[in-house]
């Protein structure tokens, strides 16, 4: 009786063997895709892209067609108030000019996303590159850098974007583009300063690490060490950082408007960008007593978006940086 | 750490420089001055126009208008000839406000009262201390709560409530709390009566404080998660401590040294919270104010206004750096 050998060399052993290594990123991607709340975020942030993107096709009503005797109906559920019966067509009502408040939702998710995305191109640029040299440079190079984004940084943020946009009002630079070429410029000029200071602080422990002694060793020019060999490497915590920066810009574009500093909305029945959530937020404060679904609405959009963002920023600040999992 | 204390006194001065310097170029920067008046009203004529420029130095070379602001200049008596320094903000005087007309100082309208009531500065400063003092009270017992009952439904509400108010901001929370608690439940009115003691400050509170009760709940658990798992609290426990000796004596101690940190990036935070706050809940503080100022080129109330918030900001961070080092003796300055 001979028992079977299993041979050592079976077919599943070499599978195993040949198994593609997994790399960081795919890591994070499996991690991420575990964290129910970061997909759901992602899920919510995809819809608002896709409601922005045909808004056209999606609203009911123009967004900035006035009918002046249908202002102020309630949401078609709110009958209680005899005087005030909703208008079937307004399915969340209509604001103080008669405009359908769904319709100005559905294209004021537009500038919401925007305004969290665009300034931050400029932001990362002035960030990472603060950082990266600051950090490389060490010396006083460091120590200006740094004293200049410890200034920028002291200083009141809201009071200065507020500065500045009123500055620059008046002038091109501030009507170009419905007011908002202004926006995103002045939230970017304070709002790189966190960054700088974590690629620094990225720089500063990877520029000892022995890759980057293997490089400079070989003869690798600085420049090239600081953008193949440490950029990619602080990557990670640059993605969350963004990630977490994006919330704070579509509200302070919200706070801006209240402030009567922001965008400027537009009653042209073709625009592309005819009002923002913080306008129909401050239309609807100023209208509190009178329709206080004016407010309502627009509140529980930005908040479900900012949410959403912030649970994304999380489950990536989980998926790439594992050690601060417990947090 | 007397020393070191002077020195971030000391550095506060450039700091402030700066900042005026920087507030001072863009107002001038901006299009349109003070004494344009609405096209609707009245024009000014030019000779009081003129004799306004003067009495605000306005007609004086720019760097000397800079200094007179900041520091101090020299004016000489038009009656008697006599030569006098003028002190600028560095000693109180932040000079006639454009909007009175020079009839009114900036530190008489923002820290002077107003006919019996309290001055605007008391609004701004109570406000954003209530705030401050809501969010540690409520945030670090609910932080601990929340670590010590870790994986609990206590600490996932605590978790969930934490990160809305974190991620939501005082401005979203402020309009949701009008929402609900001014026209649903009347329980508040939206235009408050600030002669009642207590009911109008409840939610500026409430609102301005909850971005920071968020933060520190978050921190102070997650604080209190880490130290938990530490070897001298095991220790402490082999020992047969009580649950409340180790709690009290041996993690909070430590647990709290983050949490005192964040105080002064959150007191940033509440400062400038305060302007919106302020409009939201119609609270007659300094917010208001400046805002308005923004929009009136009132140079000297907007030069005031950055001056004032960096000062307090920085004072602040001093405090916390200083109380960050009594509380951890593993800190020294030097």
């Amino acid at each position: 009786m001979s028992t079977k050998a299993r041979p050592l060399t079976g077919a599943d052993t070499l599978d195993l063997a040949v198994t593609r290594p997994r790399s960081l990123w795919g890591d994070a991607w499996r991690r991420l895709l575990r964290n129910r709340a970061a997909v759901a975020g992602a899920l919510v942030i995809l819809l608002y892209v896709l409601v922005a993107i045909f808004a056209p096709l999606l609203a009911p009503k123009n967004p900035v067609e006035q009918t002046p005797r249908n202002s102020l109906r309630p949401p078609v559920w709110v009958t209680g108030n005899p005087a005030r019966q909703p208008n079937p067509e307004n399915i969340l009502g209509t604001d103080n000019n008669g405009r359908d408040i769904l319709s100005r939702l559905i294209y004021a998710t537009r500038v919401s996303l925007i305004v969290g995305v665009v300034p931050q191109v400029l932001i990362v640029a002035i960030g990472v590159s603060i950082g990266l040299i600051a950090g490389f440079a060490s010396g006083w190079l460091d120590n200006l850098l740094m004293r200049f984004t410890e200034i920028v940084a002291s200083f009141p943020d809201l009071l200065f974007i507020i500065t500045l946009t009123v500055a620059f009002r008046e002038t091109w630079f501030g009507k170009a583009f419905q007011g908002l070429l202004l926006i995103f410029t002045a939230l970017a000029i304070v709002s790189w300063t966190g960054l700088a200071r974590l690629v620094r602080g990225q720089v500063l422990a990877l520029k000892e690490k022995e890759f980057v002694e293997a490089a400079r060793a070989l003869g690798v020019p600085t420049w090239v060490i600081l953008l193949r060999h440490i950029l990619p490497n602080t990557l990670g915590p640059i993605i969350v950082a963004v990630s977490f920066s994006i919330p704070s810009l579509i509200l302070a574009e919200a706070i801006l408007t209240f402030l009567g500093v922001g965008m400027r909305p537009s009653v042209d029945p073709n625009a592309p960008f005819p009002t923002s959530l913080g306008q129909m937020m401050t239309d609807g404060f100023y209208n509190l007593s009178s329709g206080p679904w004016m407010l309502l609405f627009p509140v529980l959009m930005i908040s479900l978006l900012v949410l959403s963002f912030t649970f994304l920023g999380d489950g990536l600040r989980d998926a790439l940086d594992p050690r601060d999992a417990g947090g | 750490m007397t020393a070191y204390i002077i020195r971030r006194i000391l550095w506060q001065i450039p700091v402030l420089v700066i900042v005026g310097l920087l507030t001072f170029t863009i107002a001038r920067m901006t299009p349109g001055g003070p004494f344009d008046t609405d096209p609707s009203r009245r024009q000014l004529s030019p000779r009081v126009e003129a004799v306004l420029r003067e009495k605000f130095g306005m007609d004086l070379p720019i760097w000397r208008q800079f200094t007179r602001y900041m520091f101090f200049d020299l004016v000489t008596d038009p009656k008697t000839g006599e030569r006098r320094i003028l002190w600028g903000a560095i000693g109180g005087n932040f000079g006639p406000t454009y909007a009175s007309r020079g009839a009114r100082t900036v530190q008489q309208e923002l820290f002077g009262s107003r006919g019996g009531k309290p001055s605007r500065f008391y609004y701004s400063a109570r406000l954003g201390l209530q705030a401050l003092l809501f969010a540690v009270t409520i945030g670090v017992p609910l932080g601990v709560l929340a670590a010590l009952k870790q994986n609990t439904w206590i600490d996932y509400a605590a978790l969930f409530a934490s990160t809305f108010f974190v991620s939501l901001s005082t401005l979203i929370v402020g309009f949701l709390l009008v929402i609900i608690f001014a026209t649903w439940l009347p329980w508040f009115t939206v235009i408050p009566d600030w002669n009642e003691p207590i009911r109008p400050w409840i939610l500026p509170t409430v609102a301005l404080g909850a971005t920071s009760l968020g933060f520190i709940t978050r921190l102070t658990r997650s604080s209190v998660l880490e130290v938990k798992r530490q070897d001298y609290v095991r220790t402490a426990r082999a020992k047969g401590l009580g649950d409340r000796l180790v709690i009290w004596r041996h993690m909070l101690k430590n647990a709290l040294i983050p949490v005192v940190t964040v105080l002064g990036p959150l007191a940033a935070a509440l400062i400038t919270g305060t302007l919106y706050t302020e409009i939201i809940f119609q609270v007659p503080g300094m917010g208001q104010l400046l805002v308005e100022a923004i929009g009136k080129r009132d140079y000297s109330m907007i030069m005031a206004g950055a001056l004032i918030f960096v000062f307090f900001l920085g004072m602040a961070n001093l405090l916390v750096d200083i109380a960050y080092g009594i509380i951890d003796p593993r800190i020294s300055y030097k």
